[in-house]
């Protein structure tokens, strides 16, 4: 269960990269182990908690009566965006602060594979994970019980 | 229970209007109402106003159902079409007083005795807009009219604890003259169906002495300043012959030196009056008597008092707590209802959660039923609009910018400290629909919607206005 978020994240690493994810893991380049912090779950446990808090914020005391579609896609949207820029911040310090690893920054030829594109591709498939779960969780847990929006989204 | 109400003359058919819109908003009347105008003016523009207004109401009720369990006053109170809603005066269209009287054909000495109590005018006047302010004419044509299968009809219809009241102008031609003689015929007529019945009905009614004067026209037959004068020779009529048949009458008028003068219209579809604060007491006096006793064997007379005096423009304040509880809710519910109708579209109001619990869809938003409740409230604003214009004026309800609470004048809708977390407006009035549908009864999507309307603008009154 431990891995359960980083496999999710992983399923998606194509698009940021081998090397990011097994930072993101947790690998040490020094111990060459997985000694690190296990980030994955800690953006995947902020992404669980807003995906979950916000959405009765919506249903329960917003409660909007007009433009509720679009209500609710700005905080989905808003949402996933807040959760792009934790993981974007988070592992741009980590970046800036030289914690990466070099075995995971550098091919062997020297030149950088871990880069600016691979944390925003990250921040951008985090943003989706947040807005998957926001959905999942309107849909079958908090829409139902609203008084003014149970048919929002749809 | 049944109350007929008998609506005489221009000002019967302008009371009944009044009627109409205080049963629509939910005054509460204890007994179904069978509306029937008696004027012989068929095109007069007050009465086929009224008509066109109760035929909607009638549309409109036919929808709904009413139970124990319904919360719903809007349109309680059951109106009964009885020959849409008209009583036709026999042999009195297209012929001129002296055709209708067969003057020619008359002896010398009845000719002598007509031409003694009617005027060459009177007697050459025709009857196509009634009796343009003649009760002597009046009296004389309306004399028949429950010779007419449509009164039988009627008269079949009445049951044991059936009441009757009458509505009529004492300044005018037909009221004055149709008053005493329908009482008098439904007192003391053994020849018509059910009389036993009738004769020994709770009859009451409203008598209303003159209260709006009309403009002088030279070639008009009507003059305000005859008003006093056929008031007083009425009274003194009345004053002998009606008290000890009827149960309850009602006097209400008012001081017309103040007052605007209207267009003057001897009758058909150019007479058609603004709405005056009187006409609507005169309609209370009709829920009065259809909630009040059982006849007690002794004339009961009753006149209607404002709490405050020398008031230009009437509103909810100015009345007495009694009047108030009677119709401030419901007149403010259906004000909200209305406001809600006419502010907010279809398209917005069919993304409603409470509309889309109850299937209320475009089809339904666009149905007959939606169309007509449209009208009436239409009419109820336009009703309050000619009040609120006139003199003396009632005009309970603000008409400009102001937020939706805000519409009552002299009411200031209570605010707390959460007020700021609160909607505002419309936004609110949904979110209370949206709140009260969970305690709302089973029924089709017309039961459903005004059941939802009148949970929630009560809701809406009690909380923001506290009444």
């Amino acid at each position: 269960m431990e891995d359960l978020l980083g496999k999710i994240y992983s399923l998606f690493d194509s698009l940021y990269g081998k090397p990011l994810s097994e930072y993101l893991w947790g690998y040490n380049c020094d111990s060459q182990d997985y000694s690190g912090d296990l980030i994955y779950n800690q953006l995947g446990t902020i992404a669980i908690i807003t995906a979950f808090i916000v959405p009765p914020v919506y249903y329960y005391l917003w409660n909007p009566v007009r433009r509720q579609q679009l209500k609710y896609w700005l905080l989905l949207g808003g949402t996933a965006l807040v959760n792009l820029l934790i993981a974007y911040f988070m592992i741009s310090s980590d970046f800036d602060n030289g914690l990466i690893g070099d075995c995971l920054m550098y091919a062997e030829g020297g030149e950088p594979i871990i880069g600016e594109t691979n944390i925003v591709m990250f921040g951008i498939v985090n943003a989706l994970f947040t807005a998957v779960l926001f959905f999942v969780f309107s849909v079958a847990l908090f829409k139902w019980g609203s008084k003014t929006v149970k048919y929002y989204p749809f | 229970m049944k109350t007929f109400v008998f609506g005489i003359g221009g000002t019967g058919a302008r009371v009944l209007r009044s009627l109409t819109l205080l049963l629509a908003s939910g005054v509460e009347c204890k007994s179904d109402i069978v509306p029937i105008i008696i004027d012989p003016d068929m095109n007069n523009g007050d009465l086929t106003r009224t008509v066109s207004l109760m035929q909607r109401y009638v549309a409109i009720k036919e929808k709904l159902h009413f139970s124990s369990n319904t919360k719903n006053g809007f349109f309680g109170t059951e109106v009964v079409e009885k020959f849409n809603f008209r009583l036709p005066i026999k042999n009195s269209q297209d012929i001129t007083f002296k055709q209708f009287l067969d003057y020619d054909n008359m002896d010398y000495a009845s000719k002598a005795l007509m031409q003694m109590l009617y005027s060459t005018k009177n007697l050459s006047s025709d009857m196509v807009v009634g009796f343009k302010g003649n009760p002597n004419i009046g009296s004389i044509v309306l004399n028949q009219f429950s010779d007419t299968d449509e009164f039988s009809n009627i008269a079949n219809e009445f049951s044991q604890g059936d009441r009757i009241f009458i509505i009529s102008s004492i300044f005018g031609g037909t009221g004055a003259s149709g008053f005493p003689l329908l009482l008098k015929t439904l007192r003391t007529n053994g020849s018509i169906p059910n009389h036993g019945l009738i004769n020994s009905a709770t009859i009451g009614a409203v008598t209303v002495l003159p209260y709006f004067k009309v403009e002088q026209e030279e070639e008009s037959s009507i003059e305000s300043d005859t008003f006093m004068s056929k008031t007083r020779a009425a009274l003194s009529y009345y004053e002998k012959n009606i008290g000890n048949k009827i149960d309850t009458l009602y006097y209400i008028g008012d001081n017309t030196s103040s007052n605007k003068a209207y267009e003057n219209h001897e009758g058909g579809d150019e007479q058609q009056n603004k709405a005056h604060l009187i006409e609507m007491l005169s309609a209370l006096a009709v829920v009065d008597f259809a909630n009040g006793p059982e006849r007690t064997g002794s004339t009961v007379y009753k006149e209607f008092g404002l709490a405050s005096d020398n008031v230009a423009n009437v509103i909810f304040s100015d009345f007495a707590p009694e009047t108030n509880r009677i119709i401030r809710r419901p007149m403010t519910q259906f004000m909200f209802f209305t406001h809600y109708m006419s502010h907010i579209d279809v398209a917005k109001c069919i993304k409603q959660q409470w509309s889309r619990n109850y299937g209320l869809d475009k089809n339904f938003f666009g149905s007959d039923f939606i169309t007509d409740i449209r009208y009436v409230q239409e009419e109820y604003v336009n009703w309050l609009k000619e009040m609120g214009t006139n003199r003396v004026g009632f005009a309970p309800f603000a008409w400009d910018n102001k937020s939706l609470f805000d519409i009552v004048n002299g009411v200031t809708p209570s605010r707390s400290v959460f007020s700021i977390f609160q909607k505002k407006d419309y936004e609110q009035f949904d979110v209370t629909l949206d709140k009260k549908h969970a305690s709302n009864a089973s029924g089709t999507k017309e039961q459903n919607f005004m059941e939802l309307f009148f949970q929630s603008t009560g809701d809406l009154v009690q909380n923001k206005l506290n009444f």
